[in-house]
C-alpha cells in the first residue's frame, strides 16, 4: 500500500484542524507534521480539542518543517506566495488552501486583493482545485490551489448552466449566506459574541473576493458576469448560495434535471436535491456539517425563463479541507472518497 | 423502465408491477403512481389534502 508523508503548514486554524482530522483517519498517510508558531511544542489537541486521544501529535514551528511528499498550506491569504520557493523545495506536491494561487491573472489578483502577487510566474502552475471541473488536470498536477468556500458553492451551482450556454451571461446574481467559521480562528470585533449572535449582517453586498474565482471558472465557454452578495447569519458551519439565473430561452424543469444529471450524475460528492415533499426540499447546510457533499437544487419559475439554483455545503469541508483531501486522493490515485465518507447528522 | 413525469429520470419497475402501485423516483423523490402497466406509465401520486380524514 502506498504511504505518503504529509505536513500541514498553519495547522492551528480551522481549515488546518479539519485537514488534520481528515488525514489522521486516512489509511495512506504515513507520517504527519503539523506546524504552528503560536502553538509550537503543544499537543495539537490544545488547538483542536476534538482530536483528544485521537493523536499524540504536537505542533512544530514553521522553521522546523521537514521534507515530505506533500504539503497542505493552511496559511492566511498572502503568506503562501511569499514562501512558496521554500515550500516547493521541501515537497514534491503542494495543495494550497489559501487564495494565493487561485487566480490566473496577476492583474485580477491585485484588483481583488489590493496587493501585487509575490510570484506571478507561479500562477499558471497551479490547477484550480474543484474536482468536478478539473479532475483530469488535478490527477497529474503537482500543485493544486484549493477553491474558495463561497466560490465552490456558487461555481458548482452554476457550472452546468454556463457550460451548456443556457444562462444569460450578464444577469446572474448569487446571494450567499455564510456561517461564522468562514472568518477563521482569529477574533475580530465583528466576531465578538454580543455583536455576532443573532445578527443577519450583510458584509459584502458587492465586490466579494471570491467573485473573481467565480467569474474566472465560469467564463469557460464564453465570458460571464456573476454578481455575488454575502451575508453572515446565525450559523457556525455552512454556506447556502441562492443563485438567480435568467435563462437564454424557455426550458422545462425536465430540461434542467437532464443538464444537471448529465454533469453531476456520477459525482461522488454532489447530490441533486429538489423534492416536492418533506421539511428539507432543497439543500440545507445544517445537514451537511462535517461532510464533503455539495447539495444542489433548483426551481423554475412558471414562465420557464427564471431559474433559482440553490447550493449548500460545509465551508470547512467541501469549501476547504474536504475538497483539499479530495484533491490529495486524486493526486495519488486513491479512491476519491477515502477519509471523506461521513454522511452527516440528522437532526 | 418508465420515465419520471417530474424530472425525466428512468425509474425501474419490478416485473410484477401492478396498476395503482406507488413508487418513489430516486432522483427527485416524487411519489409516483403506476397508471398503466403495459406500456408502463407513471403519474404524480395524489397527495393528502389538509383536511384529509376530517
Amino acid at each position: 500500500m502506498l504511504r505518503v508523508r504529509v505536513a500541514i503548514v498553519g495547522a492551528s486554524g480551522y481549515t488546518g484542524g479539519e485537514t488534520l482530522r481528515l488525514l489522521l483517519g486516512h489509511p495512506n498517510v504515513e507520517t504527519l507534521q503539523a506546524t504552528s508558531d503560536s502553538y509550537a511544542g503543544k499537543p495539537v489537541s490544545w488547538a483542536h480539542p476534538n482530536l483528544r486521544k485521537r493523536t499524540q501529535l504536537r505542533f512544530v514551528p514553521h522553521a522546523e518543517l521537514a521534507a515530505c511528499d506533500v504539503l497542505f498550506l493552511c496559511l492566511p491569504h498572502g503568506e503562501a506566495m511569499k514562501q512558496i520557493e521554500r515550500f516547493e523545495s521541501l515537497a514534491e506536491r503542494i495543495i494550497d488552501l489559501s487564495a494565493d494561487f487561485r487566480l490566473k491573472s496577476p492583474d485580477t489578483f491585485r484588483s481583488y486583493y489590493g496587493i501585487d502577487h509575490a510570484k506571478p510566474e507561479r500562477l499558471a502552475t497551479y490547477v484550480y482545485g474543484i474536482p468536478e471541473l478539473h479532475r483530469e488536470a488535478m490527477r497529474t498536477s503537482r500543485h493544486i490551489s484549493s477553491a474558495g468556500c463561497n466560490a465552490t458553492a456558487v461555481i458548482l451551482a452554476l457550472w452546468p448552466l454556463f457550460k451548456h450556454r443556457l444562462a444569460d451571461t450578464t444577469r446572474t446574481i448569487a446571494d450567499v449566506k455564510t456561517g461564522s467559521s468562514e472568518a477563521g480562528v482569529s477574533a475580530t470585533p465583528g466576531s465578538h459574541h454580543p455583536e455576532r449572535s443573532g445578527a443577519v449582517r450583510s458584509y459584502s453586498p458587492t465586490g466579494h473576493r471570491h467573485s473573481a474565482e467565480i467569474i474566472q471558472e465560469l467564463s469557460v465557454t464564453e465570458p460571464v458576469t456573476v454578481q455575488m452578495s454575502a451575508t453572515s447569519i446565525e450559523m457556525v458551519r455552512g454556506i447556502l448560495a441562492t443563485c438567480h439565473v435568467t435563462l437564454k430561452s424557455r426550458l422545462t424543469i425536465k430540461d434542467i434535471w437532464q443538464v444537471y444529471r448529465q454533469e453531476y450524475g456520477n459525482e461522488p460528492f454532489i447530490r441533486l436535491v429538489a423534492e416536492n415533499h418533506g421539511i428539507f426540499r432543497f439543500p440545507e447546510p445544517k445537514l451537511l456539517a462535517g461532510t464533503n457533499y455539495c447539495d444542489i437544487g433548483f426551481e423554475l419559475d412558471k414562465n420557464g425563463e427564471r431559474l433559482v439554483v440553490i447550493s449548500a455545503l460545509d465551508n470547512l469541508m467541501k469549501g476547504a479541507a474536504g475538497q483539499a483531501v479530495q484533491a490529495f486522493n486524486l493526486m495519488y490515485g486513491f479512491d476519491e472518497t477515502t477519509s471523506l465518507e461521513f454522511t452527516g447528522l440528522h437532526p | 423502465m418508465a420515465d419520471c413525469p417530474v424530472c425525466g429520470a428512468e425509474v425501474a419497475l419490478s416485473e410484477d408491477v401492478i396498476e395503482g402501485e406507488l413508487i418513489v423516483c430516486n432522483d427527485c423523490g416524487t411519489e409516483l403512481e403506476v397508471t398503466q402497466v403495459s406500456p408502463p406509465v407513471l403519474a404524480e401520486a395524489p397527495q393528502e389534502e389538509e383536511d384529509w380524514g376530517e
